[in-house]
C-alpha cells in the first residue's frame, strides 16, 4: 500500500512536469479566423437546417393556413409536432425566459431560475420521468448520448404489447434529438437498465421541453444518504441540475426498506418540481437495492399520482417513452 | 466582440490549449478546436448565469468540444453505432502522431507517460489532465466534468493504475497495447 501511495505520487509529480505545450498562432490571427468561421458550428445537421429555413416557413406557413387551422377548430387538445426542428425559434426561446413548445404527451418539466433551482410550469400536466409497474409491458431498455455535455442518459420504450421489438429507425423518429439535446445516432440497446449505485439528476438541453431522469455512478462506498443529499448539487455547465430543492432536510433510515423523514417546516411541493423529486429519489433508492421508499412528515400525502401515505415502490424504468407503432 | 475576447484570451487561452493539446495530441487539432472553443462561449455568454465559476464553465464547453471531436473521429473510422461507454469503459483512439519538439527533448520516462495517456478513457485522462496539468482542485474537476467528488477521486486513482500498469511494461519494453 505505502509502495503503491508512493508510485501513484511519482505518476502526479510526472503528469504536472509534462512541458507546456505553447500556442504560436497570434492572438490577433486568432481572432480573425474565429471572425471567418459561421455562426453556427455545433452540428452538420442543424447548418443543413439553418439554410432551408427560408423554404420551410414559406411551407409550413401554407400548411398553417390550410391545414392546422381548420384542424385546431376541431381538436380541443395540442396535436403532436411531427415537423423539423427550426433553429431560428429555438434562439428566441431560453430556458430561463420559460417560454417553451409544448407537445400533447410530452413530460412537463421544471426549468432553471437564475438561482439555479427549477420552478413548475404551472399551466402544464404534471407528468413523471419513470414507468411504475402497472401490468405487463413490452419494454426494450437502452441509452442514448446527450449532445452537451458526456451525459449517457437511460431509456425504457415502451412497445406495444404484442411487440417484442422494433427497428432502431422507428425509434431515431420518436427520438426528438435536436428538441430534447441528445445524439440519436449514439442509441443503443441495453440487455437491462443501469445497475450501479447512483445519484439521479435532470438533464435538460437549453430550450428543450422535456428533460431526462440520469445517473450520475457513485463510488461503491457511498452511503444513500450522502447519495440524496449529493443530489441537491446543481452541475450547469453540463445542464445537470439538482433533483432535491436546498431548502428540503431529511434524515434517512434503512432499517427496513428506505424511510425518509423531512425534518424542516419545509413541504414537499405538489407540483412537477416534487414529482421530479420523488422521481429521482425513488430511482437512487432502487440503485441502491430498496424496493420501496417511504416519506414521512411530508404535509401532504399526494403529489401527482404518488400516495405519500404508503411505502412506495421503486419503478420498473425511466425515463420511459411509449412507441405505439 | 474584441474587448471580450482579449479579455478571455489573457485570462484562460494558455491554460485551455494545455487542456486540448493533451486531449487530442495534435497541435493543429487542438488549433481547430480552441477556435470553436472560443466561438461557442463567445455565443453562449448571455447565457451563462454565473452559478458555477467563469473558467469551470469554459473548460466544460472544451471538455465538451473535445469529446465531440473524438466522436466525429470514431464515426469516420467506424459507421457503425457504437456504445461510447464514456462512464469508464471506453478507449480513446490509439496515439499515431509523432511526438511534439517540447517532448522530444524529455526523458524515457516523460515521453512514456505522455504515450501511456493514450490508454486512459476519456474521463480518465480528463481529471488527469484537469488535475495534473490544470491544476484544478477536486471540486471544481467535478463541476467541469459533471461527476460527483467521489467519482473524480476514483476516476483519478483508476487513471494512475492505468498509468502505472502501461509505464512499467513500457519500461520493460514489452507490447504496451
Amino acid at each position: 500500500m505505502k509502495s503503491s501511495k508512493k508510485d501513484d505520487q511519482h505518476l502526479q509529480d510526472l503528469l504536472k512536469q509534462l512541458p507546456y505545450i505553447s500556442d504560436t498562432t497570434d492572438k490577433d490571427e486568432l481572432l480573425a479566423r474565429i471572425s471567418q468561421k459561421p455562426a453556427e458550428k455545433d452540428s452538420p445537421k442543424r447548418k443543413r437546417n439553418t439554410r432551408h429555413i427560408p423554404v420551410f416557413v414559406s411551407l409550413l406557413t401554407t400548411i398553417i393556413i390550410l391545414v392546422i387551422v381548420p384542424f385546431a377548430l376541431y381538436s380541443s387538445s395540442p396535436t403532436e409536432e411531427k415537423s423539423s426542428y427550426n433553429e431560428a425559434s429555438d434562439q428566441a426561446t431560453s430556458v430561463e425566459s420559460g417560454q417553451h413548445g409544448d407537445e400533447s404527451g410530452m413530460v412537463a418539466e421544471e426549468f432553471a431560475t437564475e438561482q439555479g433551482s427549477p420552478k413548475t410550469l404551472s399551466d402544464k400536466p404534471l407528468e413523471s420521468h419513470v414507468l411504475q409497474n402497472k401490468g405487463e409491458k413490452s419494454i426494450m431498455y437502452g441509452t442514448i448520448q446527450a449532445t452537451i455535455g458526456n451525459n449517457v442518459i437511460p431509456l425504457a420504450l415502451v412497445l406495444p404489447e404484442t411487440q417484442e421489438g422494433i427497428g432502431l429507425d422507428v425509434v431515431k423518429d420518436y427520438l426528438q434529438e435536436q428538441k430534447w439535446g441528445i445524439d440519436a445516432e449514439t442509441f443503443q440497446t441495453a440487455a437491462q437498465p443501469v445497475t450501479d449505485k447512483a445519484s439521479y439528476y435532470l438533464f435538460r438541453a437549453p430550450g428543450a421541453d422535456r428533460g431526462f431522469l440520469i445517473p450520475i455512478v457513485l463510488d461503491t462506498q457511498t452511503s444513500i444518504a450522502a447519495a440524496l443529499n449529493e443530489m441537491k448539487q446543481n452541475r450547469e455547465a453540463s445542464h445537470v441540475y439538482r433533483t432535491i430543492p436546498t431548502e428540503i432536510q431529511f434524515s434517512v433510515s434503512t432499517e427496513n426498506q428506505l424511510e425518509i423523514t423531512l425534518s424542516n417546516n419545509a413541504a414537499l411541493p405538489n407540483t412537477q418540481e416534487g414529482i421530479t423529486m420523488i422521481d429521482a429519489i425513488l430511482m437512487t433508492a432502487k440503485s441502491f437495492g430498496y424496493a420501496s421508499v417511504t416519506f414521512h412528515n411530508t404535509k401532504v400525502n399526494q403529489i401527482g399520482d404518488y400516495d405519500l401515505s404508503k411505502p412506495i415502490k421503486v419503478p420498473k424504468a425511466v425515463n420511459p417513452i411509449t412507441i405505439d407503432r | 466582440m474584441k474587448v471580450v475576447f482579449d479579455e478571455l484570451y489573457d485570462r484562460y487561452h494558455q491554460d485551455l490549449y494545455q487542456f486540448i493539446f493533451y486531449m487530442v495530441k495534435n497541435k493543429e487539432t487542438a488549433e481547430d478546436l480552441i477556435q470553436e472553443v472560443y466561438l461557442k462561449i463567445l455565443k453562449s455568454l448571455g447565457t451563462f448565469k454565473g452559478d458555477s465559476s467563469e473558467k469551470t464553465w469554459i473548460f466544460a464547453i472544451a471538455r465538451h468540444t473535445t469529446i465531440d471531436y473524438f466522436r466525429s473521429q470514431k464515426r469516420k473510422r467506424n459507421r457503425i453505432s457504437e456504445f461510447f461507454d464514456w462512464y469508464g469503459q471506453g478507449h480513446l483512439l490509439e496515439d499515431e502522431e509523432p511526438l511534439p519538439d517540447e517532448l522530444v527533448v524529455l526523458n524515457d520516462e516523460m515521453q512514456a507517460i505522455y504515450r501511456c495517456l493514450d490508454k486512459c478513457t476519456i474521463d480518465q485522462r480528463s481529471v488527469l489532465l484537469l488535475r495534473y496539468i490544470n491544476q484544478f482542485s477536486i471540486q471544481d474537476t467535478a463541476d467541469i466534468l459533471g461527476f460527483s467528488i467521489s467519482k473524480v477521486r476514483t476516476t483519478q486513482h483508476r487513471g494512475l493504475n492505468v498509468l502505472r500498469k502501461y509505464l512499467t511494461e513500457d519500461q520493460k519494453g514489452g507490447d504496451a497495447s
